[in-house]
């Protein structure tokens, strides 16, 4: 579920800080347990 | 006479029976038990110790989840060849950069310990709405699409429960766990995916986007009471780690 909303405001057009701030704390935690490698510009980069 | 004043639910949160240690931990456990009214005069009350038949079922549990985590890191350290000798699956992503469902299954399959040929495809382009890619790759017309050893699989949802199924990682263990994570990814794919994602694809990546529409589905994402959800479903993930049965990265 943390896919569609890690993305930042300025593409969701959602200030999820602002907005929801539970959610964004929740999203914080679940960045801390990600690896750098996990992080989807590594899972998916941005060309073949 | 007497009413219902408490359920068996309520002994472990009764403040006054933990305040007064009536209720103590087990020795090296959060798990409670009522405290024993029989010592040894003179002697230090010892902590209470759970039965052998359980100590020996948590010791299995434990020994099993190392011997699981133990792989994981050795299948995540072995060299490519290797991985192929032993006849692992092959993993082929067809993605697009920006596709949030892709990060799913890339996210995954990365924390299960395995390697993915990633695919990339120019969505943009509208590789994906071609006939050729309905007939070739995926007749719903949609990405991602994961090849396992040559097999195209599609739709987020039900590959991700088939990997935990695999690896046993990130599933329910139990019906009402299965029957949990089943809501939860249903209502992913449904609300908040189904609006929020239609909405930043039609608001960031449409060269024109129509603006009305754009707003019809940022509207109706922002309806939903996302925080008090959020907060239940964590609680439900705390309640696991409590238990020690289950944590969302093991």
């Amino acid at each position: 579920m943390m896919a569609y909303l890690h993305y930042p405001a300025d593409e969701t057009g959602y200030d999820l800080a602002a907005s929801h701030p539970a959610i964004n704390a929740w999203l914080g935690r679940m960045a801390a347990h990600c690896r750098a490698g996990n992080r989807p510009t590594i899972c998916c980069p941005a060309s073949a | 006479m007497f009413g219902v004043v408490g359920i068996l639910d309520d002994i472990p949160n009764d403040k006054q029976m933990i305040e007064n240690e009536v209720l103590v931990p087990f020795e090296n456990d959060t798990m409670l038990t009522v405290n024993s009214p029989i010592w040894v005069d003179g002697s230090q009350k010892v902590a209470a110790a759970q039965a052998a038949r359980h100590r020996r079922a948590q010791r299995r549990d434990l020994a099993q989840r190392r011997l699981r985590r133990g792989r994981d890191r050795q299948a995540a350290r072995r060299p490519a060849r290797w991985r192929e000798a032993a006849a692992m699956p092959t993993y082929r992503l067809h993605y697009f950069p920006e596709s949030g469902n892709s990060y799913k299954l890339a996210l995954m399959l990365t924390l299960c310990g395995e390697t993915f040929e990633p695919v990339w495809t120019d969505f943009g382009g509208g590789v994906t709405r071609t006939p050729e890619w309905r007939r070739d790759v995926n007749e719903m017309g949609e990405i991602p699409v994961l090849e396992v050893d040559g097999e195209r699989l599609t739709q987020t949802a039900p590959i991700l429960l088939k990997l935990a199924e695999q690896y046993g990682r990130f599933g329910g263990e139990t019906e009402q766990e299965q029957f949990e994570l089943l809501r939860w990814l249903f209502w992913d794919n449904h609300k908040l995916t189904g609006y929020m994602a239609t909405y930043r694809y039609l608001r960031t990546f449409t060269p024109s986007p129509d603006r009305a529409r754009a707003e019809a589905f940022s509207q109706a994402a922002r309806r939903f009471p996302v925080d008090p959800r959020a907060a239940h479903a964590e609680e439900c993930v705390r309640d696991r780690r409590r238990g020690r049965r289950w944590r969302i990265f093991r």
